[in-house]
Formats: structure tokens, sequence, C-alpha cells
């Protein structure tokens, strides 16, 4: 089914255009009634509260009049009296933040309001441009109380795009809106692309080419002396786009590169020319062979254990990008702009690697990518494996899921699909709900070992039941970077362990198969959980499992009492 | 159909063609008057012409928007 979207503006957007269409096309899209989003934030709206996103397109000259700011101008205490005025004006979207966690995006544009300003205060800021100012503000600091609301403002779009092009004063004054047709496209495209922000899977990894397209040149042709990168004209451009990969690197995005090249020539240039941004250091996985691209990307995946679906690929070649592609298809291949100088705004503009929240998390992500290509690299020269575990020290930990760890817990939720038992997607208002209730045991696992800290890697949340000896296991997942070590049987015994002091005898749990968690088939019978059919018949009868919204068939059950996890041995403090 | 038919059954899926002069606001549910609106913008952006404030409020038929057209040296 399609997320629902509701569009409010301050002035008519304008629905059944034609430019829509794309939105209403992928999205269930419902306007509110023009005029009417003042009353629906403060009051509700059933129609419009089970919508998954509420978008409020916000100019600020339709909510402040020339009237008002002419009284203002006669102000003795001005700072105060724009600090009630946007106060007020914004009364309605707190109101709607604070009694719904519907998320919230606020796509505003305050440069038609600013360019009324008269012009000759050369010397002074406007009183337009002091309220536009305050507002952003003003929004910006309610994003950092409310986690479910989203900014974004139009301006950058609009000013890319053109001021003219995008607002037609005609139509403001015979039909109340301020875009032109043109400036419907480009809003309907802008709410797009923050929509998938939202709701598509950020991509992980950038694989980059090297020869025309981190530098400029054919490296094995010309000589690291001759490739252009840092120069003035193109080498320029090549460095910005550098730059920008650069950026995204310390977001968080893993870098890796797939070139035919000789190896170590490649090499000489990321350590020794003066023009690169990028080092060695950077990229988690570096293939720089003769060999088929596609073969390298599918070593990259191997390595880091990632889906070839959370790549992105980039190729200045057409051939490479359509061959490439040709033998995987699930690999998102760029088609970039044909000039270079357009590829540093291009990248940055990428939906694929822009979210919204960012966690710290994700920023520590290169170093356990490379801990985690390590640690497959040696354990494929060892066939002792649990020799070679016990003697990379791992020390798991767990904690119990509190306000500093929500976020992360909410992530893995999101993002965890190969080791997820039950691929449960829970908001972060669930998890509140099930932290907050005592019955309930939520448990959040750490791991390090010689390699270095891995970071929050699993999750487990067990359910009460309303018969106390019976606890549901709700969720269970190991983030892809720490499987093959055991540690979900660690983190299981812990989990255990706990229930056991809350007096549970019986753990329920259950797979639910999806494309992707096939890994977790035989997760429940490997630990010692039996078919529920098999329970003794006098707990079964007391035990609901509509209540858990469980099929009887995947459940499966563990005695707490009784219970011998394996495998254990493999941990230092175990 | 011509261009101009082609917008009108692309902006008012369920209208009926076969009423002929009698197309304007009103002959199917989705031309109301914001339809109207939005069908002149795509008219504007089809035919690369841009109409008055007053035409915009005034053209609220096939044969009126014919008309604003034909004054421009459209002939369809």
């Amino acid at each position: 089914m399609n997320k629902r979207v509701a569009l409010y503006g301050t002035s008519l957007l304008l629905p059944g255009n034609r430019h829509w269409r794309r939105l209403a096309d992928r999205y269930d899209v419902q306007f509110g009634d023009f005029g009417e989003w003042a009353n629906t934030f403060l009051e509700g709206d059933d129609a419009f509260e089970s919508s998954d996103v509420l978008v409020w397109v916000v100019f600020l000259d339709d909510l402040i009049k020339y009237s008002s700011l002419l009284t203002l101008a006669q102000s003795h205490d001005l700072k105060k009296e724009i600090d009630e005025l946007i106060s007020g004006i914004l009364t309605p979207l707190v109101t709607q933040l604070r009694r719904s966690s519907t998320k919230v995006i606020v796509t505003f544009s305050k440069l038609s309001f600013e360019m009324t300003a008269s012009p000759n205060l050369a010397r002074q800021f406007s009183i337009e441009s002091i309220i536009a100012k305050g507002f952003e503000s003003t929004l910006q600091s309610l994003r950092e109380d409310f986690t479910h609301l989203y900014l974004l403002s139009l301006d950058q779009v609009i000013s890319e795009q053109g001021f003219q092009r995008c607002f037609d004063f005609r139509n403001f004054y015979a039909a109340r809106s301020r875009f032109s047709s043109f400036g419907i496209q480009v809003l309907a495209n802008e709410i797009m692309i923050n929509l998938e922000r939202i709701f598509l899977a950020r991509k992980k990894l950038l694989i980059l080419d090297c020869d025309n397209t981190l530098w400029g040149g054919v490296l094995g042709e010309a000589g690291q002396k001759n490739i252009q990168i840092g120069q003035d004209g193109i080498g320029q451009a090549f460095q910005d786009f550098q730059y920008v990969i650069k950026g995204l690197s310390n977001r968080g995005i893993l870098l890796a590169l797939a070139s035919k090249n000789n190896h170590d020539d490649v090499v000489e240039v990321f350590d020794n020319h003066k023009g690169m941004i990028l080092k060695k250091a950077d990229f988690v996985s570096m293939k720089v062979n003769w060999e088929d691209k596609a073969n390298s990307i599918r070593e990259i995946s191997n390595e880091l254990s990632l889906g070839i679906d959370s790549f992105v690929f980039w190729d200045d070649s057409p051939i490479e990008r359509d061959m490439t592609k040709t033998h995987l298809p699930e690999l998102t291949v760029v088609e970039p702009p044909a000039d270079v100088y357009d590829w540093p705004l291009f990248l940055r503009k990428f939906s694929g690697f822009s979210h919204f929240n960012i966690s710290s998390e994700d920023k520590n992500k290169k170093k356990q990518y490379k801990i985690r290509a390590q640690f497959n690299k040696e354990l494929d020269g060892n066939i002792d494996k649990v020799s070679y575990l016990k003697s990379i020290k791992m020390r798991p930990e767990v904690f119990e899921v509190d306000t500093h760890t929500l976020d992360r817990a909410q992530q893995l939720c999101n993002k965890t699909n190969q080791f997820n038992l039950r691929t449960i997607r829970h908001t972060h208002k669930d998890l509140e709900k099930i932290v907050n209730s005592n019955n309930n045991v939520a448990l959040i696992a750490k791991l390090s070992d010689k390699f270095g800290e891995h970071g929050l890697v699993g999750l487990s949340i067990v359910k009460s039941t309303s018969n106390s000896n019976v606890a549901f296991l709700d969720t269970f997942l190991l983030s892809c970077r720490v499987i093959g070590r055991y540690l979900e049987a660690w983190v299981l015994k812990q989990c255990l362990l706990k229930l056991q002091k809350n007096n549970v005898k019986y753990l329920l749990a259950e797979y639910i198969p999806t494309k992707k968690n096939v890994l977790v088939e035989n997760f429940l019978s490997s630990l010692g959980f039996k078919p529920i059919r098999d329970m003794p018949v006098k707990v079964l009868e007391n035990i609901k499992l509509d209540e858990i919204s469980c099929a009887f068939e995947r459940t499966h059950y563990i005695d707490i009492t009784e219970c011998n996890i394996p495998n254990l041995g493999v941990f230092e403090n175990e | 159909m011509n261009k101009l038919e082609n917008l009108l059954k692309e902006t008012f899926p369920s209208i009926d063609l076969a009423v002929g002069s009698a197309l304007s606001i009103g002959c199917c549910q989705e031309w109301d008057s914001m339809g109207n609106y939005n069908f002149l913008l795509a008219v504007e952006d089809e035919f690369d012409v841009r109409f008055t404030v007053e035409e915009m409020t005034e053209c609220k038929s096939l044969l009126q928007v014919q008309k604003s057209l034909g004054n421009r040296g459209i002939e369809l």
C-alpha cells in the first residue's frame, strides 16, 4: 500500500495540476482545504491523522501581511514584537507536533517575502529579513524538540531554478497560488526527494572508478604527473568532486574503488599526488585490477557482508556502467551528467545518500566495516573457527535501551534485513512505549574485540504476555557487520538471565521469513528452541497467541530454566 | 483528437468529448474552477503562450480557449 501524504499550503497548491501527478503515482496524496491548515493543526482532522507524512508548504508572505509590517515599523520594542509574531504563527504547528507523532515536513520559502523589503535600507537589516531569520531559527529550534519534524528550505532550489520561473504573481492574484506551473513541478519534485529521504533506506557504499572519474586522464597512459586533479579548470572540478565524496564519507557513506588499472600506480597517486583530496584510508575496499568490474563489486559485497542493493556505482564510461548493470541488476548505477563541471552538485543532491537522521554510529561506520573486512580475511585463513574467535578477544556487553540509545535501536529496527528474526519496523514512538513498560525487556548489545569497537550492533526486545510465566521475543536482530561470531547466542543468554530474574519460565519466538533473512532460518532450532506443539499441554492451554499476533506453525519456545545455549565459550567475558 | 482535446482528456479523465460545443466548466466532475485553472496552465505550457489575468478568470469553455489561442495566431 502506498504511503499517505497530506499536503497543506499557506497559499493554494493547485490540487489536480498535472505536475502533482508523478507524486500521486507513488504516494496516496491528499490536499487539505485551502486556508484550513491552522484549524486542522490546532484541532486535528481524522482524515489527515492517519497520514504517514504531513507536508506544510509555507510562504512567509502569506503569514505576515504588509499591514503588520507597517505597524511593526513603528514599534519601540521590535525584537519582542517579532518574537511574539513568530510564536503566534507557529502555534498551530507546535500544537500538531505535540498532539501527533505523524511526521511533518515544513517546506518553506522566505525569498519572496525578503525581496519585498525596501532597497533603500542598505545600512541596516530590513524588518522582513529580521522576521525571516527569526522564523527559520525558531523552526530549527523546534526541530531539536520534535524528532518527527523535518525542515526543507525551498529557497535553494528556487534560486537554482530561477525565481521568475518558479513564481507567478498573476497566479497569486487570480487564484491565490504563488507558484507558476513550473514552480509546482519544482515543489513536487523537492517533496518527492524528501519523502524518499524519509522512507527509503539510505545507500551505504559508493563505488568509484579512477580514470576520468576521480581525476582527468588515463593514469596508465598519461602518468601521475599529467593527470588532471587540482589544477585550474577541469582539474579543479575533479578536486571539488572529491571534496563532495569526502563529505559523504564523513557522514558515514562508505567508499570503495573498482578500477581497471595497475594497483601500485593507483596507490602511488593516492599516496603522493598533492591534488588528491581522497586518501587510501578513506576506502573500505580497493579493487584495482584488470578483472570484470561486476566481479570486483561482488567481492566487495562478500568482504563487507553488505547487499549489492545498498551500493551505488559511479563510472564515467557508459560501457562499464552498462556491463555492470547487466550483471548486477540490483546495483544502483549513476548516470552522471556529461560535463564533469556538473558532477559536484549532482552528487551532493543525489537522494540515495541524503538522509535526515545521521547517528554517531553512521559516522564511525567506515572504521567498523574495515574491521569487518579484516575479520573476514583472517577467518578465511583459519580452519578452526572457535579457536580463531577465542583469539580475537571478543567482549560483548548489553544495556537496557534508554533515551540515549533509542535512536540507534530504531535505526537497527529500520535497517537490519539479514539477521532479523521478525523484521518488525518499530517506530520511535513504538519503542518508547515498549521501553517504558516495566514488564518488557529491551536490550541493546555492543561488541569490541582486538580489532576495535563495533558499536551498538544488536537488539533484543522481549514483550510480556498476560501469562506471567511466558514472554515473547518480539524483535531479535544483529547488524550484518558482526554476523558469524555467535554474538546472537550471547545476547539471547543475557535476555534469558534477565527473564529468569523476572520469574519468566518460557520464552516464545517466531521466525517470519522475508526475501532477505534466510540467514536466521535455523536460528531458533540451533539455540535450542522447540516447536510450540511440543510444549507441555498445561502451559500451552494458557497461552493466547492472538495477543502476540504469532502464527502457531511458526512459533517456537524455550524452557528458560533448562536450556543450554551453545558456543558461549568464544567470548572473553563468559 | 486535436492537441487541445488531448489536454482536456489528460486534465479531466472522465470527460465526454462527444458533447462538442458544450465542453465547458461543470460538464464533468473534475472540471470545476480549480480544474479550469489547471487546464489553462496546461494550455499555456503546451502552446507556449501566457494568458492575462482576465483570460484566466473568464475562459471557461473549450470555445473560449480556442478563441484566446486564435487571438495569438494559433489555429486548431
